[in-house]
């Protein structure tokens, strides 16, 4: 009873009522997953859902963080997750993270800049999406 | 065992109603056909409970007779499946409960005494907003052979129980490796080879894990620190705060090609404090109503009011300054350790 209160105040009160925090579209062959103002563990599941979406139409998956203001490691975490399962379905997945931004701080902290390059513009991804290898 | 309790809960069910009147009947059923069925199907599992208990439930019906004094025989067994239902939710609630702390305990075990070799560490574990979910947060403190303090924090990615459970194997191996006195790089290279192998496993649901190892030498003139995609500790001094600024090493998980250097971090004559953290306590907010993240550009100045040694009553007055900014408790778990020379 008392964790649905909570659950239900978690809702009511959710500053991300932006219905367009989370947007998926098809550009170029690609599938680009845009995030938009605060995320974290509340989001996830909808950058999941985002993530299932995207997977149905494309092998390729651009996430532009360009919008996001913030980003903790959960969604740190789905970008990895989605990266492996590229690895594994020989797709591939980009990264749209301006230096300096908030999202490519947290990105280069935890280190996976190495593995999933950052890019400055969504058209910069879309192009080492689209080239092979 | 399973098939002998549904076939008497279900004649317990079924029984009143061979001698209950229809019209008692009449008045009942909705209520009680919803109940029966979420008590059977609890207790037998909803492809079982919920037909049979529908069967039960027709038979009975076509059945009953004129009986004046069925409606109690009604309600009886009903209260007692209710009652089972009951006991069965309270006892599930207690374990889950009981697995959580224990949980925690074994990612953030508080020891009584805070001495550790010649150090002091106060340390602090502030669980998120709900206290029923659970996050990867863990840490420790041992002495080596040679003397030295080795401190860990780590951040497994993910909440629930998998990052938890994780987040236990992670520390019992770092500590079993720690006390062994294995180096600093080649304990964060088998740590990474093991969460690697854990992703190997089918539905492993973790990405990454954050590490980061702050080992103060024995004669506490130096520490050696090694970051894993975590913040880096933070030396504080009567002159101010340093923040360790060598670029950090990647996470955990990630690549089995990784590799970790330690780097010295010249510790002062002075008195000092280490602090390290998990990256939920500069993740709140700036003010109530302001942006994320607080950001260690507000935690370093904040850290250099306190005079050192940082001690319990700081740690916890830290812990206060970084939630009123947030307006609140925390959205994720928050570990915090300070260590001090005794």
């Amino acid at each position: 009873m008392a964790s649905s209160i909570v659950f239900i105040s978690a809702i009511l009160e959710d500053p991300l009522a932006d219905p367009e925090a989370v947007s998926v579209e098809q550009v170029e062959g690609a599938s680009v997953i845009a995030l938009r103002g605060e995320h974290d563990l509340s989001t996830g599941p909808a950058i999941e859902a985002a993530c299932d979406s995207a997977w149905a139409h494309s092998s390729s998956i651009v996430f532009d963080l360009a919008g996001a203001t913030f980003i903790d490691s959960t969604v740190v975490g789905v970008m990895v997750s989605a990266r492996r399962r590229a690895a594994e379905s020989g797709g591939s997945v980009a990264v749209v993270a301006p230096a300096g931004g908030p999202p490519a701080r947290v990105l280069t902290l935890v280190g996976i800049n190495d593995v999933l390059p950052l890019h400055e513009t969504r058209d910069e991804a879309l192009r080492t999406i689209s080239a092979p290898g | 065992m399973a098939a002998l309790v549904a076939v008497l809960c279900e004649l317990a069910i079924a029984l009143p109603f061979l001698v209950i009147s229809p019209n008692t009947l009449r008045g009942v059923p909705g209520p009680l056909l919803v109940v029966i069925g979420v008590a059977a199907s609890y207790l037998l599992g909803p492809w079982f409970g919920v037909p049979v208990t529908a069967v039960g439930v027709v038979l009975a019906v076509t059945i009953v007779g004129e009986n004046a004094w069925a409606a109690p025989l009604v309600w009886l067994p009903v209260s007692v499946g209710a009652g089972f239902v009951g006991e069965r939710v309270r006892h599930g609630d207690e374990l889950r409960r009981e697995l959580i702390e224990e949980l925690r305990r074994g990612l953030v075990g508080i020891y009584r005494d805070p001495a550790v070799g010649r150090l002091n560490v106060v340390s602090r574990y502030i669980p998120a907003v709900s206290a029923q979910r659970i996050a990867g947060d863990f840490y420790g403190a041992v002495v080596q052979p040679t003397g030295d303090v080795a401190i860990m924090v780590g951040d497994v990615a993910g909440h629930g129980p998998a990052a938890a459970a994780l987040a236990t194997r992670l520390r019992a191996m770092w500590r079993g490796l720690a006390v062994a006195g294995v180096s600093d790089s080649e304990t964060v290279s088998a740590l990474n080879e093991t969460l690697l192998a854990e992703q190997q496993r089918i539905a492993s649901q973790i990405p990454f894990a954050t590490l980061c190892l702050a080992t103060v030498a024995a004669d506490l003139r130096s520490a050696r620190i090694v970051i894993a995609g975590h913040p880096p500790p933070i030396l504080v001094t009567a002159r101010g705060t340093h923040e360790d600024t060598h670029p950090p090493g990647p996470a955990i998980g990630i690549s089995a090609t990784s590799t970790w250097a330690p780097h010295p971090l010249a510790l002062p004559d002075d008195p000092w404090s280490l602090v390290v953290y998990t990256d939920g306590l500069i993740e709140g907010r700036t003010s109530p109503d302001g942006p994320r993240p607080y950001g260690r550009d507000r935690l370093l100045p904040m850290l250099a009011t306190f005079a050192v040694p940082i001690g319990e009553d700081d740690v916890d007055a830290v812990l206060r300054s970084v939630q009123d900014a947030n307006g609140g408790a925390l959205p994720d778990d928050v570990v915090l350790i300070t260590a001090s020379p005794r």
